[in-house]
């Protein structure tokens, strides 16, 4: 099992796509309203492109595309990379990859949206272009992109890591024993502990992580990034909840702690 | 799980902006509608309704919606006014398509938001600001169906259903046209003025114009009901008022029903309406309503009192549809139950506080929409003045006959020509009457033998008895004489009263044939109370076989037939003349007419003498008064205005012409013809010159002119072509049978002689001729000579010579005469002297030889006094003895001296 990926997403400062729907703007790419969804369906869909903006050059290493639908699994996407220099028109660029596969597997998430995650060695870049090539020419739906530099502790979390959900209906009875429902949205939930990290890595990544985020900014962790069908349940993104911060537990060693809400 | 959207129209600076809001964070939710739904609502939205809270007097209930958002999910929310931003809500499941999805609320931001902790809070409400707008429209002031500028910005009122006594606004006085109501209307029944029926309808007329070019007679009425309109066919006596079966203008037509009358009102306020909803009222409250609008309102309160009336309650729905729901005892159609048997499920049972018990279950009906004061109702008739078959009148209308009798009529049908009967009926079936007529026949009022005033008494003025009163009954303007006075007329009556400048004094005599009859007559105020007849001045005396004049005593009879009983006798003075006059049934006589001073002033005087064998004498119909009369030409006086004068024409011309001559009596040149231009005009100053026929009258001179009276022109010109004297020619226009007239002076004026000094010539100058005309008749004609122009000498002179030798034309003997004129020159002949006779005779011989022996006759004049050196003019004139021709031969001469 590899170690946890810790991905705090760069702010987008826009996403433009090959094309869109009406009422599908690409800029739900960007929000954390997963509801919110770029869409193109006119004309069969087909490969599409998105250039997305970070605002400046910022080093990348990890892609992560949330609520995709309408794909299959063979569907492939290509990861390009331009700095500020090299400009949004992607004539110069790195390439990140190409040709991967969206998701490994075939299993969907419950609700039967797709994940995808794309990680490679670190290239700074400004300007990240995605290009989803379904086959078939099948349309399809994507919530967020999540463009990051992620963080993999040395020392993976330890068991006793929770999966849960954060149930948002309610559930009561009258004095006379009569049922009185009102359903809600039930939100995934992880918590894990980080027990052996390092002073540096606490130093360096983690404090400062959780400076930034605190409990209203998203969070992506992906508790495995191996290739396999389940990943997509191992990608969580939403917020920490509760006390946030690290433990200097023992000499040289660090408790991390990570109670998350995830809205995806 | 439910899903909930919200669309809300706000405004920014640049203008309208809409804001998608879902309450779930999924894709199903968020991007329906090709619109994408932001999921930041906080608070789901609360909608209430706060129905019938029992009291039937509350205003139309309106529900409320609140909700709140994360500002984090609109954009530029700061910038955003929601404050009457348009909201909708819509709700369905998460999951379904955009068409499962349900409009639950259509209304509007009370307010702006209340904002804490990034929470937007909102409340909102259904749009029913049309309720609340005025409802009536305007009378925009600019002429026919928007009446006049003085209404401009007046309501129009509105009928609704079957009004009676509605009231009409005049939109035009010319054409007495009333507007009913604003819109087309089903139908007006009735008209009524002073809540008096004017009958039925002349008929409908499809538009104004129509309806003003439409004949409706006086009392009658016309409709148009396309515009809602009435026009009377005169102006009303009073307060008009009309049943109205109301509006048909909507969508529903002719409303009647509180539901329909609801949606009909909203059409107008251009409100949305729940058509069946409201259908459904119709049909539990099936009554027809009746509402007339005279003042603004607004559609919220019209709608709630027409729910009030029929115990419904009015409200709108969380979409802004109006509806009415009538208020009853039902069957339940759900039943809650609190052991979760039933759904929904019953979270708890509490029991709220009851208010008082509700009352208000009836309302009114058949209401009168013009309340008519006392004065405005005809209540009992309606006062038309005199009858006239031409107008239509209505029951209860009151006219007067010629008679002085008064009708009412009685007919439920209005009409024209229909006249009341002649009295004594009293009814036919149009009129009873009202009252009798007034001229009233006194020979059948009261008491004959008693006080009542004799038949036709005047009762302008009072007869006073004189002398012997006990011999004289006076009643009224009778005077019965009952026995003979003792002394000769010594029993009078007069008059206090007397009069000025013109008298009348009139009276029937009765009187036996050998009475020694009454005097009745004018009697100065210095004669009015004094005995015997020659007291009175002037007065008519009835003798047994003719009429008589006295005057202060002096008897003139006055001829004509023997005096009647039946008779009238007059005598006026009309302040130039007193006139006697008798009146019988075959006419008017004036007997005499004598001349009289003006400006006298007369009482009435009878005096009595013997009864004789008459019972009684009786002076009756006794009457006193000023003399009046319009044909001038009976009247008298010297200055008075000329008969049938026509004082509206003049006559307009030249007063004065002056024609030169010379010394010698020649008009010198271009004075003669010469035109005077006369013009006829009446007061207007129009010329009815040409129109006239003008001719010219010589009233003095000699002058030759046109036009004449045989000759008349229609130019006004008169043109004199010769003046031998002065003169004076009047030229009278006739013109639509009357003549005006002017008048123009022709002056001759004549040049000085030369003058000649004393000693200038000495001996003077002669002239002769032997050019002698006949003489044909025993008087003068025109000169026998031509005129001879002598100067005179130093001795002042001149000698005339003729001697004549004259024969005689025919058997017979001849004489003849003759004499010398003179005249200065241009003057006027004058004999020298008187004339001549001849000396011997001529003579005629008869058959066979016919011999002529001359006459002769030696005529010399000599003209004395004259002046040395003037030249004057001499003429010799001769004339036969009788109607026979003498030829006269010889040579006239006249020398001066």
């Amino acid at each position: 099992m590899s170690n946890a990926l810790l991905i705090q997403p760069y702010a987008l400062s826009s996403v433009t796509a090959t094309n869109t729907d009406a009422g599908y703007s690409a800029s739900n790419l960007t929000t954390d309203y997963m509801g919110m969804t770029w869409q193109y369906t006119t004309g069969g869909g087909g490969a599409q492109s998105f250039v997305v903006d970070l605002g400046s050059d910022k080093s990348i290493d990890s892609v992560v595309l949330l609520g995709i639908s309408g794909v299959l699994v063979a569907t492939t996407w290509d990861v390009y990379i331009a700095t500020a220099a090299q400009g949004s028109t992607f004539g110069p660029s790195t390439t990140a990859f190409t040709g991967a596969q969206l998701w490994a597997g075939s299993l969907l998430t419950s609700g039967s949206l797709a994940k995808a995650l794309g990680t490679f060695g670190a290239i700074t870049g400004r300007y990240v272009k995605i290009t989803i090539t379904p086959p078939g020419g099948y349309a399809f739906r994507m919530a967020r992109i999540i463009i990051g530099d992620g963080v993999t502790l040395a020392t993976n979390f330890v068991f006793g890591a929770s999966f849960g959900v954060k149930p948002l209906g309610s559930l009561d009875f009258s004095a006379r024993g009569v049922l009185l429902r009102r359903s809600g949205t039930k939100l995934r939930a992880l918590s894990i502990t980080f027990p052996a990290a390092s002073r540096s890595e606490v130093e360096t990544s983690i404090q400062p992580m959780l400076e930034v985020l605190g409990n209203d900014s998203p969070l992506c962790i992906v508790t495995d990034t191996d290739s396999d069908a389940q990943r997509i349940n191992r990608i969580y993104f939403g917020f920490l909840t509760g006390s946030l911060g690290t433990v200097w537990a023992r000499l040289g060693g660090f408790t991390a702690d990570f109670n998350m809400v995830c809205i995806d | 799980m439910k899903g909930h959207l919200i669309q809300i129209d706000a405004r920014d600076g640049s203008g309208a902006v809409t804001r998608y809001l879902a309450s779930v964070d999924s894709p199903s939710l968020c991007h329906l509608n090709s619109q994408q739904w932001v999921p930041a609502i906080a608070k789901l939205p609360s909608l209430r309704y706060d129905f019938f809270g029992g009291d039937l007097r509350s205003a139309i209930t309106v529900p409320t919606a609140s909700f709140s958002i994360a500002i984090e999910g609109v954009s530029s929310f700061t910038t955003l006014r929601f404050a009457g931003a348009r909201v909708r809500i819509y709700t369905g499941n998460v999951g379904d398509a955009w068409g499962s999805f349900t409009l639950r609320f259509d209304g509007r931001i009370s307010a702006e938001p209340t904002l804490a902790d990034g929470i937007a809070a909102f409340e909102a409400g259904p749009d029913d600001a049309w309720l609340d707008k005025p409802l009536l429209t305007l009378f925009a002031g600019s002429g026919g169906a928007e009446g006049p500028t003085d209404l401009t910005g007046t309501v129009k009122p509105l009928a609704l259903g079957v009004c009676r006594f509605a009231p009409g606004v005049l939109i035009d006085a010319t054409n007495n046209i009333y507007a009913v109501s604003a819109y087309a209307v089903q139908g007006i029944t009735a008209a009524y003025d002073r809540v008096v029926s004017l009958g039925t309808s002349t008929g409908d007329y499809a538009n104004l114009a129509a309806l003003i070019a439409a004949t409706i007679a006086n009392g009658s009425w016309g409709t148009c009901k396309a515009l809602g309109l009435a026009r009377l066919g005169a102006p009303a006596d009073g307060l008009v008022s009309f049943d109205v079966s109301g509006d048909n203008a909507g969508a529903a037509g002719y409303v009647r029903k509180p539901g329909a009358m609801i949606r009909r009102i909203a059409e107008i306020a251009g409100g949305t309406v729940d058509t069946t909803n409201l259908a459904a009222l119709d049909t539990a409250r099936a009554y027809n309503l009746a509402l007339v609008l005279t003042e603004q309102t607004t559609a919220r309160e019209v709608i709630q009192q027409i729910a009030d009336s029929v115990c419904a309650v009015a409200g709108v729905t969380w979409t802004g549809t109006l509806f009415a729901a009538p208020l009853g005892y039902v069957t339940s159609t759900q039943t809650l139950k609190s052991d979760g048997t039933a759904l929904p499920p019953v979270a708890s049972v509490e029991v709220k506080p009851v208010a008082a018990p509700f009352w208000r279950l009836a309302s009114e009906a058949e209401r009168t929409w013009v309340v008519h004061q006392g004065d405005n109702i005809a209540s009992q008739y309606v006062l038309r003045g005199l009858y006239s078959a031409s107008r239509v009148y209505r029951l209860d209308d009151l006219v007067e006959s010629a008679d002085g009798s008064a009708w009412v009529y009685i007919n439920s049908t209005s009409g024209a020509g229909n006249a009341p009967p002649s009295w004594p009926t009293t009814s036919n079936s149009y009129w009873n009457n009202a009252a009798p007529p007034t001229n009233v026949d006194w020979a059948n009022v009261g008491n004959a033998a008693g006080t009542r005033p004799s038949d036709s008494a005047g009762s302008n003025f009072a007869l006073v008895a004189g002398g012997e009163t006990s011999k004289l009954t006076i009643t009224g303007n009778t005077i019965t004489q009952t026995a003979s006075s003792a002394t000769s007329f010594n029993a009078w009556a007069y008059t206090e009263q007397s009069l000025t400048g013109t008298a009348l004094v009139s009276a029937k005599i009765t009187a036996g044939a050998s009475n020694d009859g009454p005097i009745i007559g004018l009697a100065s105020p210095a004669n009015k109370n004094l005995t015997n007849y020659t007291s009175i001045d002037y007065a008519i005396y009835r003798g047994p076989s003719q009429y008589y004049a006295f005057e202060s005593g002096v008897q003139t009879g006055l001829g004509g037939a023997s005096p009647a009983d039946s008779d009238v006798l007059s005598i006026f003075y009309d302040g130039v003349n007193v006139n006697y006059v008798r009146t019988t049934s075959a006419g008017v006589t004036v007997m005499r007419t004598v001349a009289a001073t003006t400006g006298l002033s007369f009482h009435a005087k009878a005096i009595f003498n013997a009864l004789g064998s008459a019972v009684s004498t009786v002076m009756s119909s006794i009457q006193f008064m000023p003399y009046t009369d319009n044909n001038f030409a009976s009247q008298g006086g010297a200055t008075k205005p000329e008969n049938n004068a026509d004082v509206t024409l003049l006559v307009t011309g030249t007063k004065t012409v002056s024609v030169a001559y010379d010394y010698t009596g020649t008009v010198k040149s271009g004075q003669l013809p010469v035109d005077v231009v006369f013009k006829l005009a009446n007061l207007a100053a129009t010329d009815l010159t040409a129109s006239a026929s003008w001719a010219g009258v010589l009233k003095s001179g000699t002058a030759t002119f046109t036009p004449t009276v045989g000759t008349p022109n229609a130019t006004g010109v008169l043109n004199v072509t010769a003046l031998s004297s002065d003169a004076v020619i009047e030229m009278q226009a006739t013109y639509g049978g009357k003549v005006s007239k002017g008048t123009a002076t022709l002056v001759k004026n004549t040049d000085a002689p030369p003058v000649g000094g004393a000693g200038t010539g000495g001996s003077g100058t002669s002239a002769s001729t032997s050019t002698i005309s006949s003489t044909t008749s025993s008087s003068y004609g025109s000169a026998n000579t031509s005129i001879l122009s002598v100067q005179a000498g130093a001795a002042g002179q001149v000698a005339c010579a003729f001697a004549d030798s004259f024969l005689k034309a025919t058997i017979g003997t001849g004489r003849c005469h003759g004499k010398w004129q003179w005249r200065v020159v241009a003057g006027v002949f004058a004999d020298i002297t008187t004339e001549i006779a001849s000396d011997a005779d001529a003579t005629k011989a008869g058959a066979p030889d016919y011999e002529s022996t001359a006459g002769d006759l030696l005529c010399s004049m000599t003209k004395t006094g004259l002046t040395n050196g003037t030249t004057y003019e001499f003429q010799l004139l001769l004339r036969s003895d009788g109607s026979y021709t003498l030829n006269h031969y010889g040579t006239a001469s006249a020398t001066g001296s």
